[in-house]
């Protein structure tokens, strides 16, 4: 009987203490640290910024299924980065496991960078793609820096060399330059990037998934 | 003797969750949200049924889109269960007298009121005998032109607290810089921001140059842009922008910036608001001078910072 007893305290201790920790077990967002921890590796081998002088605190991601992705995963979520001298949010995208969008938006000072970008936007776009070529692996990226050099970044204008399409839109906001590949006069995926003085500001890269899903 | 015991820790389990729902409902009952003067959130969807004229307004399908975008948006507001007081009174609820009544209730009860509303814009003029404001301006109630309209400084004479710290018109004018409106110093208004948030003093560019306010008012200069437009990438309609920055605003964290950033990039393949036609311009046709389109935007005013997502930190 006091076997029976003790063991029925043991099971009712046992209840409390896993309604408890059930309880309090936070509301996992899905797909967390992987996806969310390339972000930081795109921010210091293509934007150049020095991570490690950084406090990072990830606000959690969350996974949708939209329904023009086709049943493909998109994992969205939001870093913010404090140094002593900077303040920086960080918003993405990760479509069919890619990181498809990204977009670092200075609040305060002014970011920690590994090499200091240079202050010719053509200079900063060449070095982005470089950077993102030698993250990515894509040789692609290679045809998109050098129709770079038959425009003048400095203001609008539209280049067209076989089927990519380089498209410059420049606003009191930012500097925004879009690759896009076209086939039969439609626009296919491409990539799109934008500087907000003379900082990278936005990324987009929709090849991952664009052609599947149009 | 295995198969009792994996039993026993069966059991056991399914009792833990049952009674850790119980206490994370009782946590909730006991919450600081709602249960005080000046606590907690509340937003309201108001809109027009009136989309008559086919050309300018967009018709049947413009009513449908507007009708199913704030279904949707209510529905994100349900969703994240934050929201002390949420109602989507588009259609026949959006009364001139409801508007006034549902402004003075969550002045009185709540301390961060978020608006959205979807439809059109009237000038009018007011019967104040001491009013040196001139024309004043005016939302479509329900049933829309040639009825009641819901007019500036109705809405401002309820205004006690200033607690409408978010208001997203989707409808013409409202959002230009001299429409803004003013106050005079009898409190009489003109002007939806100045008459809905109380103040004038909100930063012109809160997408580019936030101010820390605490207030954000979204509107457009000129024409507002038809939900059934489409934004010409993929199969995206500016209805698709308007549920999808809602959407993301109501993220953990996320600012009205942040929401705009994330709903343009995936309705415009445009990687930032700021890059896109909404901020840097689009042309729509104007009713009065067919052969000369304007140029319009859609303007952030006062502090793109804003989080929508109330949590006790942003309440406190």
């Amino acid at each position: 009987m006091r076997r029976l007893t003790k063991r029925l305290c043991s099971a009712l201790v046992l209840v409390a203490v896993l309604s408890v920790f059930f309880a309090y077990l936070p509301t996992v967002y899905l797909a967390e640290s992987s996806d969310a921890d390339e972000v930081l590796v795109f921010l210091e081998e293509v934007v150049n910024l020095d991570v490690a002088k950084y406090n990072v605190t990830h606000l959690g991601t969350s996974v949708t299924y939209p329904d023009w992705l086709d049943g493909i995963a998109q994992v969205n979520g939001k870093y913010t980065l404090e140094s002593e001298t900077s303040r920086i949010d960080v918003l993405f995208k990760f479509r069919n496991n890619t990181l498809s969008w990204c977009l670092m938006r200075i609040l305060e000072g002014s970011p920690q960078y590994l090499k200091s970008p240079s202050e010719n936007i053509c200079e900063l776009s060449h070095g982005f793609l470089q950077n993102y070529q030698d993250y990515s692996g894509d040789s692609e990226l290679k045809a998109m820096r050098n129709i770079l050099d038959l425009v003048d970044v400095t203001e609008n204008s539209t280049k067209t060399v076989d089927i990519l399409k380089l498209k410059i839109s420049v606003n009191s906001f930012s500097s925004c330059l879009d690759w896009r590949y076209t086939l039969d006069g439609a626009d296919c995926g491409g990539v799109d990037v934008s500087f907000r003085n003379g900082h990278f500001y936005a990324f987009s890269d929709d090849r991952s998934y664009y052609q599947t899903t149009t | 003797m295995k198969k009792i015991v994996a039993l026993m820790l069966c059991v056991l389990l399914s009792v833990s969750l049952v009674f850790s729902t119980l206490i994370l409902s009782i946590i909730e009952e006991t919450g600081s949200h709602g249960d005080g003067k000046n606590e907690g959130s509340a937003f309201i969807i108001w809109g027009t049924l009136d989309y008559a004229d086919e050309t300018y307004m967009g018709g049947e399908t413009e009513r449908n889109a507007s009708r199913e975008v704030c279904d949707i948006i209510y529905g994100f507001f349900a969703d994240v269960d934050t929201y002390d007081y949420y109602e989507n009174f588009w259609g026949n609820n959006t009364q001139p007298d409801q508007v006034y009544s549902n402004v003075s209730y969550c002045e009185e009860n709540y301390n961060f009121t978020a608006i959205f509303y979807k439809g059109h814009s009237i000038g009018a003029y007011c019967d104040v005998e001491s009013c040196e404001l001139g024309e004043h301006w005016t939302l479509y109630a329900s049933k829309g032109y040639g009825e009641e309209y819901i007019v500036d400084y109705l809405i401002h004479e309820r205004v006690s607290s200033a607690t409408h710290d978010f208001v997203f018109l989707w409808t013409c004018g409202y959002g230009s810089e001299d429409m803004i409106g003013e106050i005079d110093e009898n409190g009489h208004s003109v002007g939806m921001l100045a008459s809905w948030m109380d103040t004038t003093g909100l930063e012109a560019d809160g997408y580019a140059s936030p101010d820390s306010s605490n207030h954000c008012f979204i509107g457009f200069d000129v024409f507002s842009i038809c939900f059934s437009n489409k934004t010409g990438y993929a199969d995206f309609d500016y209805g698709d922008f308007a549920s999808l920055f809602f959407m993301y605003a109501l993220y953990e964290g996320w600012t009205v910036n942040d929401a705009l950033d994330a709903a343009v990039e995936e309705t415009h393949w445009q990687s930032s608001f700021g890059d896109c036609q909404l901020y840097t311009g689009y042309s729509m046709a104007d009713p009065e001078n067919e052969r000369q389109p304007v140029v319009c935007y859609m303007r952030v005013w006062g502090d793109g910072n804003l989080i929508l997502l109330r949590g006790e930190e942003e309440d406190g």
